[in-house]
């Protein structure tokens, strides 16, 4: 049948709209606090995982869409010319490396010419000062290399004399080093997460290389004019250049954001939470207001409306109210973004230097994310309203009470009657409930995370000493030609520090080992073991027996005798100190020395002299690996009073002190105004690192206050809307009670107490359920920290309690006094 | 004795020249365990003169004296102490409390008042009224009549000095009217009750002691039987 009739649908809708004033703005309330909650928790994802694909990109040094190595000229001008590909080319030559300049032990620094480099690079690095190199006498590296080299304070223009080996890598190292004086033409920060390759290099210009002319480029990197389709962009650039034998095109920025299958999970996981919180009080909002209609509903079906015209009229008034409310939630949502993105990463990495963005995409999806709310919330009110029969409608009280009897005698006492009045509408209670319940128990996790995770817990669990200093070289990377550091005069200036109450010394020797079954076959079997249940690739003893220098090496460790005192007083099997101080025993460690028998000789060789040695294992003992490189071969500890006759002036790996009582403040300042001439000495130390997580926790505190407020106003506003429809549709049976001899008093204490009743509901439940997930998520939480108490928010949740409990109590009385104006008489009659 | 007394009594709405005289000038005297019935065309200013002597509404000019109380001089909060200790009403649509069983209703009054209830008292006015089956059942599974009784059973709760019931019988078929009307007579004699009772229907009005014609805001008429 036709049925068309849109003009006077729309015509009703609007009127119904206007004469809804207060049912529109508690809804777009609601919607804007949705919005606003989607809108941050989509930002705070999408700025996470930009920020990870940006670590991972800085990691890559490159922002280049792929690169192919060793690439030919005919390869290059093939690129320049496909039109899939912008024009401009990040194209590398390695021109040598820098070799034996102060402080440069220990790693190799590669010289390269690269073209575009700001375009490819730029972005990756932070606080450029300064340019790319474009005279041949020109270089730019990071501060991170600079220090090294022992300019800390750089600038633009300053002179540098660099010792390079041009071509040395063509000529198998056998390059003529020379001494050349650049100009440092830029300068830029790397915070890439982990120390890469990228670090350990130094750029150069153009002019340089043509001195120096290279016959192939390292690499070519290559931007693509536009990123959709990048497999099969792929395919066609493998086609087009012909890859070669030794030549490989590497996928590498495919423009997508990645995000572990966790970390989806965990954003899917917040925002399905937000929308569920959303959907609970649009639902309620709707589900009041349809109810409160259902006659208006039964009229305009008396009149001839269909189900469908009805349930586009419903809609048509939600879409009109989010129509206006929803960009408010959008820009809201994108303000608070800005303030609580940067508190929500700061726990990661490059994350200072990171600019808070918000795409116009993130903005789309929390639009829909925020429509698909609503839309669910009213599906089903608006089905209700399509059903309504005219004849029940007609009847209809929006209070019915489908119970026969009540057995009470005393239920006439106001607090009685107060539940008993809330409890008419069961279902909505309990979404009232939920919705508060939501909050209070995101407050009670947040703050059980604030106060169970503690700075001294953390403290005493992550760090066991006041202050630890490192040899940075060593910790970067090991290598048969370390600089010692910790010399002799630096040792003897920390040892005179006032206040220092005790010192341990870590000393390295690097060593290669000399494989046998009897030593070593349960050893390999223990390793293998663990390999294989990891899925990695299982070592094979043919390796360590053909090449044991590259393959077979370990660390010879040397410890003070203190640490294995300490160790013995809780050991099963201790130690004999005194023979492992004079050298006669050996350790092995609990972390790659299970398996080696007691009492084995072990024969070793010191890789920088090859002077071989053999000790004796005395017994094995827990050793924390303090990010040490390890090797192949199990390491071996002895003490630090017989590590010198394996190696003169063994390298000092880490330096540790704890302080007396009171006084580390003063030897932390010591200490550090000693090291800070040398920046191959890396520090941490306690006071430190508790203001770092103090830091942290700050952020986190700030966040935790966003959120909660934000969900409790959601709650607060269901609250506030079931309490005024529930006060408006009381009027007359409020009258007759006060018809009837109950005081405004009285009537206001009726109402205050049911909205205490809701309170009191809410913190019954966040008390036992609430507790109780809290309970649990806190234990997951320990589980993946290792460290914290359970230490349950008492104060926090008791200030928050009375919050709730004022409002609860606050928000009826006020809304019964809009009642409340009219006389007793008027209210009477109204409903006749 | 005069339970109730209204000198002069006047209630305008409005202002001049559209003064709406609701009542004016009622001179009354209510004696103790009379039953009146006050009758009156719609608008005859019948229910106004009801909500004055209940204290529900201000007169604009002269006395309400009940129990020798003016009460047209108390403050809010004192005139609704004085209803639920002096005035027990009884409406056209019972407007019971939905939440609370038949003795929960009957006893709400004195709960209100903070007083002990008399349970023996209570209990003689259930049984007359023919309740005490019901006392557990929920308003919503009671007749019409049965819910005017349980009305008239709280407005007798406090043991008012005047009940007043505004047409108590106007939702109700014309058996249960009588039954209704004949509970009212029996309580009028049975407590000593002073009631007075709204009704625009002639029949009804003859079975109170005394019948108060009222047209246009005046007593035209007052007859006894």
């Amino acid at each position: 049948m036709r049925n068309n009739n849109q003009a006077i649908i729309k015509k009703v809708s609007q009127r119904y709209y206007r004469a809804n004033r207060t049912r529109n703005i508690v809804l777009a309330c609601a919607i804007i606090l949705t919005t606003v909650l989607i809108t941050a928790a989509c930002s705070i994802f999408y700025n996470y995982s930009k920020l990870s694909t940006h670590q991972e990109l800085k990691e890559n040094g490159t922002t280049a869409n792929a690169v192919l190595s060793r690439p030919t000229q005919k390869q290059i001008d093939l690129l320049r010319g496909m039109d899939i590909l912008q024009p401009e080319l990040n194209i590398q030559y390695k021109l040598g490396s820098l070799i034996g300049n102060q402080g440069q032990a220990g790693i190799d620094v590669n010289m390269i010419s690269a073209t575009n480099w700001e375009q490819f690079s730029l972005s990756l690095v932070d606080n450029m000062q300064g340019a790319y190199p474009t005279e041949n006498n020109e270089v730019m590296m990071s501060t991170w290399l600079l220090n090294r080299l022992g300019i800390s304070t750089p600038q633009v223009g300053m002179g540098i004399p660099l010792s390079v080996g041009i071509n040395d890598i063509k000529m198998g190292g056998g390059a003529e080093v020379q001494t050349l004086s650049f100009t440092l033409s830029g300068f830029y920060e790397d915070t890439a997460n982990i120390s890469t390759e990228n670090k350990r290099v130094a750029f150069f210009s153009e002019a340089l290389l043509e001195e120096y002319p290279q016959n192939t480029p390292d690499l070519v990197g290559f931007f693509f004019k536009d990123i959709s389709g990048y497999q099969d962009k792929m395919e066609q650039v493998q086609t087009s250049v012909v890859i070669g034998e030794n030549q490989h095109l590497i996928p590498s920025y495919d423009g997508k954001l990645n995000m572990s299958v966790k970390n989806f999970f965990i954003a899917a996981l917040v925002v399905l939470f937000f929308m569920f919180d959303g959907y609970l009080i649009i639902y309620n909002v709707a589900y009041i207001s349809i109810t409160r209609d259902v006659r208006f509903y039964g009229l305009l079906k008396t009149l001839g409306m269909t189900y469908k015209q009805i349930k586009n009229i419903v809609y048509r008034n939600a879409f009109r109210t989010a129509l206006f409310a929803l960009p408010v939630g959008i820009l809201l949502g994108w303000v608070l973004s800005f303030y609580v993105v940067p508190l929500a990463l700061s726990s990661f990495a490059g994350a200072e230097s990171m600019n808070t963005q918000v795409n116009s995409w993130v903005l789309l999806i929390s639009a829909i994310f925020s429509l698909l709310t609503m839309f669910m919330s009213y599906r089903a009110p608006a089905q209700k309203a399509g059903k309504t029969s005219p004849i029940e409608a007609s009847k209809f009280t929006a209070l019915k009470n489908t119970k026969q009897i009540s057995k009470g005698r005393k239920n006439a006492k106001i607090p009685y009657m107060a539940l008993k009045n809330i409890l008419r509408n069961k279902k909505r209670v309990f979404i009232v409930v939920l919705t508060l319940f939501l909050g209070t128990s995101t407050l009670l996790t947040l703050m059980t995370f604030l106060k169970s995770f503690s700075v001294e817990e953390y403290i005493n669990a992550e760090v066991k000493y006041d202050i630890a200093m490192y040899n940075h070289v060593t910790r970067a990377s090991f290598s048969p030609t370390e600089e010692q550091h910790f010399t002799p005069e630096l040792m003897a200036q920390i040892s005179a520090v006032d206040g220092i109450r005790e010192m341990e010394k870590t000393t390295v020797v690097s060593i290669y080992q000399h494989y046998s079954d009897p030593i070593y076959s349960e050893w390999l079997r223990i390793a293998n073991e663990f390999k294989g249940s990891m899925g990695e690739e299982l070592r094979d003893k043919t390796l360590y027996e053909e090449d044991p220098r590259t393959n077979f090496w370990g660390l010879l460790i040397g410890i003070d005798d203190k640490k294995v005192e300490e160790y013995n007083r809780t050991a099963e099997t201790p130690i004999d100190i005194e023979a492992f101080s004079k050298g006669q025993i050996s350790l092995v460690t609990d972390i790659n020395g299970s398996g080696i028998p007691i009492g084995a000789k072990i024969p070793f060789t010191v890789i920088d002299s090859e002077k071989t040695f053999e000790v004796t294992v005395g017994g094995q003992m827990t050793f924390a690996r303090d990010s040490m490189n390890s090797g192949a071969a199990p390491w071996l500890i002895v003490s630090n009073h017989v590590i010198n006759n394996y190696h003169p002036d063994a390298v000092l790996y880490s330096v540790k002190v704890n302080a007396k009582i009171g006084e580390e403040q003063d030897v932390l300042d010591a200490i550090t105004l000693i090291t800070s001439s040398d920046h191959s000495i890396s520090r941490t130390s306690k006071i430190e690192q508790a203001k770092a997580f103090d830091d942290l926790k700050r952020s986190f505190s700030y966040l935790a206050v966003v959120i909660t407020i934000i969900l409790s106003s959601v709650g607060i506003l269901n609250f506030m809307n079931t309490m005024i429809v529930s006060v408006l549709s009381r009027k007359q049976e409020l009258a007759v009670f006060a018809a009837i001899g109950a005081t405004k008093k009285q009537i206001k204490r009726l109402i205050t107490f049911e909205g205490l009743w809701y309170a009191l509901i809410t913190f019954t439940f966040t008390l036992t359920v609430g507790s109780g997930i809290n309970y649990l998520a806190f234990h997951v939480i320990r589980e993946n920290l290792g460290f914290g108490t359970f230490t349950y928010p008492i104060v926090p949740l008791l200030l928050y309690t009375c919050v709730v409990f004022f409002l609860c109590g606050i928000i009826p009385l006020l809304l019964y006094r809009l009642v409340s104006r009219e006389s007793v008489v008027e209210r009477l009659r109204e409903v006749g | 004795m005069a339970v109730l007394k209204t000198e002069g009594l006047k209630k305008y709405y409005g202002k001049d020249p559209n003064t709406v005289k609701a009542l004016d000038g009622v001179d009354l005297e209510i004696k103790e365990g009379e039953f009146i019935a006050v009758v009156g065309t719609s608008g005859s200013g019948k229910s106004t003169l009801l909500h004055m002597l209940g204290g529900l509404d201000m007169p604009t000019d002269g006395k309400i004296i009940v129990g020798g109380k003016d009460i047209s001089k108390m403050t809010d909060e004192q005139l609704t102490i004085f209803r639920r200790r002096n005035v027990g009403f009884v409406f056209q649509n019972y407007n019971l409390v939905p939440i609370l069983n038949v003795y929960e209703n009957i006893v709400l009054p004195i709960e209100l008042d903070g007083n002990t209830v008399d349970e023996s008292f209570v209990e003689s006015i259930i049984e007359t009224l023919g309740l005490s089956d019901k006392q557990i059942n929920l308003p919503n599974n009671l007749s019409g009549g049965q819910q005017q009784r349980v009305a008239i059973a709280r407005a007798l709760a406090t043991k008012p000095s005047i009940l007043l019931a505004d047409e108590p019988t106007g939702n109700l078929d014309s058996k249960t009217s009588q039954d209704v009307l004949g509970i009212l007579k029996m309580t009028s004699t049975r407590f000593h009750q002073t009631i007075m009772m709204i009704t625009h229907d002639e029949q009804i009005a003859q079975l109170a002691d005394r019948v108060i014609r009222i047209e246009d805001g005046k007593i035209v008429a007052a007859e006894g039987r």
